[in-house]
């Protein structure tokens, strides 16, 4: 969609709020329509932004691909490094999985995706393979050997991989883009939403401006300004199955050598996150209220974080997770937090923030603002909202610490989606997870290589004793052939230290 | 090992087999050697190769797929234990010449798969289901298959160290070399090597085979008999009187002249194909010399005319080269495996040696029998289906094959217009093609007739779109747009193989050991 869509007259795109989401919606809709229309946003330069999203999926280098922005640009401006994938530590108690890597995936993998999945079938058939994901995907192989995901130019092969970025410099940087390529900035604290007798918005206003438009795009955040005057669509909660409703945030300075993976850490209320950042290192421990205060919370993290005494910044934020039951209402789009939340687990706000925004631009090219588009965008970002969920979910209901009530509460709970229990049960029916997921419609947020990961990293096997030896003789040669591939493949990739960013002198871009 | 199978030790543990293998071509020796290895654990068979002092062998298949790769790996051979010592060259593919059009642009390779072909394989079809649907631009198979840049370049298929890929070959050989190499290592594996001559093939009241008279007068009974004889066909064919069915009605060449010529400056690993006025010839470079043959139809060609015609392609002069005649036909046997006997090689079938399919059969014939007669616990239980089958996969080679002439658009001689007018077309090869040309799926029906097995549908989609065989190309739809697509994602997989063909070194080094 790269050719600029005239629309039938000039229109003018309101975009309410200066958080990522507002941003990259300025930044996007100029793209696609700012030729022949006019997009503004509003902000309200006394409310701060929530700002703590810091991680991101391979979406994110999408977006800036297709604006064609170059990581040489907007990486240093945002502190940001790049991301392999998520190492969840101390989630399971089960033997050899102390942690497990979820990597973003490379083409490489699909060498050996099919001895993985196998081999993750014939340990739940009870012999004795390897089934650890750690060794099946090349950016786990990077990440040990602490490399980065850039591959010298005369590698034909690429990998994909997110980033870890400054979410407030983020922001910035998608303004000064955005304002550079004809957006009107208007900073005014609206109050006010108008509608005509169709119930479609025509103007928002604060004390002092009236801004009238054809489209409006919500990103005020947790408070949902436009929504809820306008429409106040339901909320539809998933506190029944996700308990973690609150987070305690702090940085700390960068540790050396650099990493280039997410941190999840299970704590004792839930989990922390380790992000680093090229100029610091930003840390969260996301939990439950419901098992823990928020001082208690910060003294844990404190303690593992090794700064008891230390003279900090702490952030404590409140999380409201769930979705709208519609995020595309009349003239109105619901976007980022507005639009819902999950827990930033696997790193997917940004994630479905593009997604809706991509959506939401091809339905206004394609055919207008029409009822039927909307009702078949809604159900999609509903569903991908709840499948991320489910993902998230699993995470907790696989779960084997026991060390606190918390652990045992989410690893008991049986509030599981139709989707998930289907998953689960195919697994321990010794299946391949394929057609469940298709049936059930959840590839649109996990790949079964990812569901495979999460499930046997946590170890999800019959025990350990009781596994029947396969052939020992080709288990061993065949995982000797599966990590001399990667080793292989690996060596062409730079060390994460000589660059940060595709473009330096070594890797051209 | 799994139970199944060491029930059925215990079970014949008492009982000793014989099994004799009569003649001492390419085709018996790897039936011995396979035979020796995989049931060198069942100590009761024991093997026997009879073959005769008298006798010759034909010996002019020179080259393979990556099927003979599959057998030396399967009987522990490394490439350098026997490639040097039968003259051998890497293949990676085949090169065709003229079979469409005869004009200078008129060529493709259909290549050996590589592992990192399949990177590219979403844009390959792409571009051909684009064309096939009418839209216009420029597709060649050489563009995405990483054997046709490093037979392009003269690169072995055999990467650096330090590339994770492996690259599917076959090679090119001498084929009395092969047959040397083979006969000696199934006598080191315990084959017993009897030279005699067979008089006489002895029946017994069921119809079986019970014994042979040899030349030296002794008899040499045995419970089972491959038959790996040629084109004689003495046991399955003479004794046992299986009728052969013909494939002439759409496959007309029966003659081939041979010829050897000096070692080529430059050794790409491939097969150059190049049609003729009366069939086509083949170039196949050894590290020794360089082997060539014109296959042609006899009832549209003289001896003399044939000779002349290649010795004017190849620039000999005509009194001092060593041409040699042979005749063939082409079919197969009606069962391959019948009574007390398999045959294998050119007892059991004949199909022109475009695409180097002849050891692939005979492999595969050898496999699958080894695979029913041991399942059927040494008995004949199994026949049926293994008949079935077998035909099946060569009739879908046949296909194959057939398709070369039937899709070619030269009209320049009496030969290709009967080629290109008969209506002897299989109804498999009719309904593919009516497929392929309705821009409808055609790989259920390649699986469904077995010949995926060894033409699966990117060799179709590599013939098709090599011969420029697409529905609607007068009416192509040509906008800017689309044919940007297509330069684009020519430019982009090129620079992707070339990138991956500079892992690979040039085919003379390795070939030296460099």
């Amino acid at each position: 969609m790269d050719i600029t869509k005239i629309l039938p007259q000039e229109e003018t795109f309101v975009i309410l709020g200066g958080g990522t989401a507002g941003w990259m919606a300025a930044i996007k809709l100029l793209k696609h329509f700012g030729k022949n229309n006019k997009v503004m946003l509003v902000e309200s330069a006394s409310v701060p932004t929530i700002g703590a999203g810091e991680g991101s999926t391979p979406q994110l280098k999408h977006f800036f691909d297709n604006l064609s922005i170059s990581e040489q640009e907007w990486m240093p401006a945002c502190n940001a490094s790049y991301k392999l994938g998520i190492k969840f530590e101390g989630w399971s108690t089960q033997r050899g999985v102390a942690s497990y890597f979820h990597p973003f995936p490379s083409q490489l993998d699909t060498k050996y995706s099919d001895t993985f999945l196998q081999h993750t079938q014939w340990r739940r058939k009870g012999l004795d393979v390897e089934a650890h994901p750690d060794a099946f995907f090349l950016n786990n192989y990077l990440m040990s050997d602490g490399l980065s995901p850039q591959a010298n130019i005369t590698f034909p092969f690429t990998t994909n991989y997110g980033y870890h970025f400054d979410a407030t410099k983020l922001a910035a940087f998608l303004k000064s883009k955005a304002i550079e390529n004809g957006l009107e900035y208007i900073n005014e604290h609206i109050e006010h939403v108008e509608q005509d007798q169709f119930g479609n918005v025509v103007a928002i206003s604060s004390q002092q401006r009236r801004i009238e438009g054809s489209h409006f795009i919500d990103c005020s955040g947790f408070k949902r300004t436009i929504n809820k005057q306008a429409f106040d669509t339901p909320f539809h909660s998933y506190s029944d199955s996700l308990l973690n409703d609150a987070a305690v945030t702090v940085s700390t300075p960068i540790s050396e050598p650099s990493i280039n993976y997410t941190r999840s850490i299970a704590m004792d209320y839930g989990w922390m996150w380790q992000i680093p950042l090229t100029q610091r290192v930003g840390n969260g421990y996301v939990y439950s209220k419901r098992f823990c205060t928020a001082e208690q919370a910060e003294l844990e993290l404190r303690k593992k974080l090794g700064i008891r005494h230390t003279q900090v910044n702490f952030k404590h934020i409140n999380m409201k997770v769930g979705r709208l039951t519609e995020h595309w209402t009349q003239n109105c789009l619901t976007l980022g937090l507005s639009q819902g939340f999950i827990e930033p687990l696997e790193a997917t706000a940004l994630h479905v923030i593009i997604e809706t925004l991509d959506d939401y631009i091809r339905c206004i090219s394609e055919g207008g603002q029409l009822d039927s588009n909307r009702r078949v965008f809604n159900t999609k970002i509903n569903h991908k909202f709840d499948s991320i969920r489910d993902y998230i979910v699993a995470h907790y209901k696989l779960n084997s610490n026991t060390h606190t009530n918390y652990w045992s509460t989410v690893a008991n709970s049986n509030v599981l989606s139709k989707s998930l229990h289907a998953v689960l049960s195919a697994w321990m029916a010794g299946e391949r997870l394929l057609p469940t997921l298709k049936e059930h419609g959840m590839l649109n947020a996990y790949s079964e290589a990812s569901w495979n990961c999460l499930l046997s990293g946590y170890g999800i096997f019959p025990d350990a004793s009781q596994l029947k030896p396969l052939d020992e003789h080709v288990n061993e040669q065949k995982m000797r052939e599966v990590t001399t591939f990667y080793d292989k493949c690996a060596a062409h990739f730079a060390p994460n230290s000589s660059t940060h960013i595709r473009g330096s002198k070594f890797y051209a871009s | 090992m799994t139970s199944i199978q060491s029930g059925l030790l215990a079970q014949h543990s008492q009982v000793r087999r014989h099994i004799v293998i009569v003649g001492g071509g390419t085709a018996g020796w790897m039936a011995a050697n396979l035979m020796a290895i995989k049931w060198a654990k069942y100590p009761y068979i024991n093997i026997s190769l009879i073959e005769s002092a008298d006798i010759g062998i034909i010996g002019v298949g020179e080259g393979s797929t990556p099927q003979l790769k599959a057998f030396f790996d399967s009987i522990g051979i490394a490439d350098k234990e026997w490639m040097s010592a039968c003259n051998a060259s890497y293949k990676v593919g085949i090169n065709f010449e003229n079979w469409s059009t005869n004009t200078n642009e008129d060529r493709y390779f259909h290549p050996f798969f590589s592992d990192v072909d399949r990177y590219v394989k979403p844009e390959f079809d792409n571009s051909v289901n684009s064309k096939r649907s009418g839209i216009a631009g420029h597709l060649t198979p050489n563009t995405f298959f990483l054997g046709a840049y490093l037979s392009e370049q003269a690169k072995s298929p055999i990467p650096s160290d330090d590339f994770p890929f492996e690259v599917h070959y076959g090679y090119h050989f001498d084929s009395h070399l092969l047959g040397k190499f083979l006969k000696e290592l199934a006598i080191k594996r315990g084959v017993n090597h009897i030279v005699a001559t067979v008089n006489k093939v002895n029946l017994n009241a069921r119809g079986n085979i019970s014994s042979l008279t040899l030349s030296n007068g002794k008899t040499r009974k045995g419970d089972f008999f491959v038959d790996s004889s040629g084109f004689k066909g003495l046991l399955l064919q003479q004794a046992l009187k299986v009728p052969f069915d013909s494939f002439k009605s759409n496959l007309f060449n029966d003659r081939a002249i041979v010829v050897a010529t000096p070692t080529m400056k430059t050794l790409k690993p491939e097969t150059r194909s190049i049609a003729m006025k009366n069939g086509w010839r083949w170039q196949i470079p050894l590290p020794g010399r360089t082997g060539n043959g014109y296959v042609y139809s006899s009832a549209h060609c003289s001896k003399t005319d044939a000779e002349k015609e290649l010795i004017a392609a190849l620039n000999l002069k005509s009194d001092d080269q060593a041409l040699r005649q042979i005749e063939f036909k082409s079919g197969q046997v009606r069962q391959h495996w019948s009574h007390n006997c398999v045959a294998i090689g050119l007892s059991q079938s004949f199909i022109e040696p475009l695409e180097a399919t002849s050891l692939d059969i005979v492999q595969d014939t050898i496999l699958n029998f080894m695979a029913a007669y041991q399942t059927g616990g040494f008995s004949n239980q199994n026949r049926h289906t293994f008949n079935a089958r077998t035909s099946l996969r060569i009739e879908g080679v046949r296909d194959y094959i057939v398709a070369h002439y039937v899709m070619s658009k030269r009209r320049d001689t009496q030969y290709w217009r009967d080629n290109t007018s008969h209506q002897n077309w299989s109804p498999l090869l009719s309904n593919l093609y009516d497929r392929w040309m309705q821009n409808l799926d055609i790989s259920e029906l390649l699986n469904k007739h077995e010949i995926g097995t060894y033409f699966p549908e990117v060799s179709w989609q590599c013939l098709f779109s090599g011969y420029q065989v697409f529905a609607n190309t007068q009416k192509n739809i040509s906008n800017i747009s689309t044919s940007k697509t297509f330069e684009h994602t020519n430019a982009a997989v090129r620079d992707f193989m070339h990138k991956c063909s500079r892992y690979h070194k040039p085919h003379h080094a390795v070939l030296l050991g460099a």
